[in-house]
């Protein structure tokens, strides 16, 4: 009995998803899914859109208080003007980018730095661990005014508020990470005789990538939150200043505007973070004729 | 230690054959969890010859991984002594191989590279790059080097563990240590898997330590099967498998494979019959 027979039984399914888009049929059923994944939820917004427009069309409600669609999209285009003209929002939405990016940086390196210290220590993972977990059950909200107290009305205490709100999810997921390889994973190294640091480098930090990026992707959304609220209680610019002086003024068409411009920061920070994440787990994404099967 | 300055494959020729195998001698040995209160293995005593295949075979939770734990260094026994080639077993060595349950692929490794892995954890990736060819023969050997560049979530279950076989094979091991290695697969491949290990086996001239509990896998594979009781494992009897070799699923179909299978599975459940009469 020889087991050729077996090979090429298996041969044809693993040799056409080895080149991921090569099959015709399957690069078509590929574009068809990526275009329902777009299209039900714009049928669904639209739908939402469509009974918020009536709504405050038949006058159920004050539009003061409840902008209309049609008057939030056009406060979206009148930001949108405004910052390609360089006009008054502009130097306001840089601050907050700014905020924003030095925030997750500092998130991303001091949280990956400390979560590699809390995961391959015996005292980081029985000592430091516990504590990381139970200040990340406290509402960060609450030090903005101690960061206003110690750092003043400038820059520097947002970009504290954004890190500190972002930097829960890196640590974490990277100490988890670096603890995720199976028994046997770990036995398989033992028995190689892998030191401590080839450990680290060809088993757990590889393995601890998906997780990390996970955090990083969740960092990318808390740090404008973080920016945000430092802003609301700090004052002094940026895109959270524009939103609660708009406010104030009942402009509530505009301040939809600027949340949904605001948002964009977030998002593009999730796609790029979602971008660098494909590249390097590439393992993690490479499509399969047979998802799930195994 | 591998001479790094040998580019040339590390596989013994079929003439080494004879003297490569190492011996395995274990002398009273008992273990026990000690966290766990646990007494997994009760004063067992044997040898293993040189180039021989060997099984264990006994009921889940009866301490036969374990046996394998200890006889790859992985783990001290309570009490005993384990001797390779006669040297006390301190710890693991590079003259050993092992194969797991799972194949335990790194994902993000081609094939080829993860039968490099352990050469690259021991000299670094010089040395795996210099045996990249060897790599190469090994999953030749095992028919999969169309799939040398493939990573491990595009290979089926036996393939898998087929490239598991090649990354063991990877160092010319003296001693291969296959803890249940096809157990997770499906009753073809594992027939077929089987018979690719006898050839590997008789083509390394390794000695082989299988741990399993498919009787019929044991009988087939080895020269002596041991059947160990329920825990704490003691050997209840070891039977020497006469049939020569190479060994096809033909032999599993006489009636002499049979009358062994049999006589195994009887053992077995007296030792179960036993423990239960114990525990009342």
């Amino acid at each position: 009995m020889s087991v050729d027979a077996s090979a090429k039984v298996e041969e044809p399914q693993t040799v056409s998803s080895a080149v991921p888009g090569a099959h015709p049929r399957l690069a078509q059923r590929v574009w068809a899914r990526r275009l329902s994944a777009l299209g039900w939820p714009l049928a669904v917004a639209l739908g939402i859109a469509v009974v918020w427009q009536a709504i405050v069309s038949l006058e159920l409600v004050n539009p003061i208080i409840f902008p209309s669609p049609l008057g939030v999209a056009a406060e979206v285009l009148f930001v949108g003007g405004n910052l390609a003209t360089a006009g008054y929002i502009l130097p306001e939405f840089w601050t907050t980018v700014q905020e924003v990016l030095v925030g997750f940086v500092l998130a991303a390196s001091v949280g990956f730095s400390l979560g590699t210290l809390v995961g391959v220590t015996n005292i980081g993972r029985r000592g430091v661990m516990p504590i990381l977990v139970s200040l990340n059950t406290m509402p960060k909200v609450a030090f903005a005014p101690v960061f206003i107290a110690w750092f003043g009305f400038g820059r520097t205490p947002k970009v504290l508020m954004a890190m500190i709100i972002a930097i829960f999810p890196v640590i974490v997921n990277t100490a988890s990470g670096l603890l995720s390889p199976s028994a046997t994973e770990i036995k398989l190294f033992r028995q190689l005789r892998a030191s401590r640091v080839q450990l680290l480098w060809k088993l757990q930090l590889p393995s601890a990538l998906p997780s990390i990026f996970a955090g990083l992707r969740t960092a990318a959304v808390f740090s404008v939150i973080g920016a945000v609220i430092g802003e609301f209680i700090g004052g002094g610019s940026g895109m959270g200043e524009l939103i609660r002086v708009g406010s104030d003024m009942l402009r509530m068409d505009r301040v939809f505007g600027l949340i949904i411009w605001l948002s964009l920061i977030g998002l593009g920070l999730y796609g790029v973070v979602g971008l660098i994440e494909r590249r390097i787990v590439f393992w993690k994404h490479i499509p399969t004729q047979f998802d799930g099967v195994t | 230690m591998v001479n790094p300055d040998s580019a040339a494959p590390l596989a013994p020729s079929m003439r080494e054959r004879e003297a490569r195998g190492g011996d395995i001698s274990i002398e009273e040995l008992s273990h026990t969890f000690v966290s766990r209160d646990l007494r997994v293995l009760d004063s067992l005593s044997l040898e293993i010859a040189p180039g021989s295949f060997v099984s264990f075979i006994g009921p889940s939770g009866c301490g036969k991984s374990t046996l394998l734990d200890i006889l790859g260094g992985l783990l001290r026994p309570t009490a005993g002594i384990v001797k390779r080639n006669g040297e006390l077993v301190e710890g693991p060595t590079e003259d050993v191989g092992m194969m797991f349950q799972t194949p335990a692929l790194l994902p993000w490794r081609t094939a080829v590279d993860n039968v490099l892995l352990p050469l690259e954890i021991r000299g670094g990736k010089e040395l795996a790059r210099e045996n990249r060819p060897h790599a190469m023969d090994l999953l030749e050997l095992t028919d999969l080097d169309e799939f040398a560049t493939v990573y491990p979530h595009e290979l089926s279950g036996g393939m898998a563990q087929r490239v598991a076989i090649c990354r063991m094979l990877i160092t010319s091991p003296q001693i291969l240590l296959l803890d249940e290695p096809f157990g997770a697969l499906d009753e073809l491949t594992r027939d077929r898997m089987d018979l690719e290990l006898q050839r590997i086996c008789a083509n390394q001239g390794a000695t082989a330590v299988l741990i399993t509990h498919a009787i019929a896998e044991a009988v087939l594979l080895s020269d002596q099967v041991y059947v160990l009781g329920p825990r704490p494992a003691r050997v209840m009897e070891c039977i020497d498998i006469p049939f020569g070799r190479p060994r096809t699923l033909e032999t599993s179909t006489s009636a002499e494979f049979s009358d062994m299978v049999r006589h195994i599975r009887r053992l077995l459940d007296e030792g179960e019959a036993q423990a239960a009469k114990m525990l009342e």
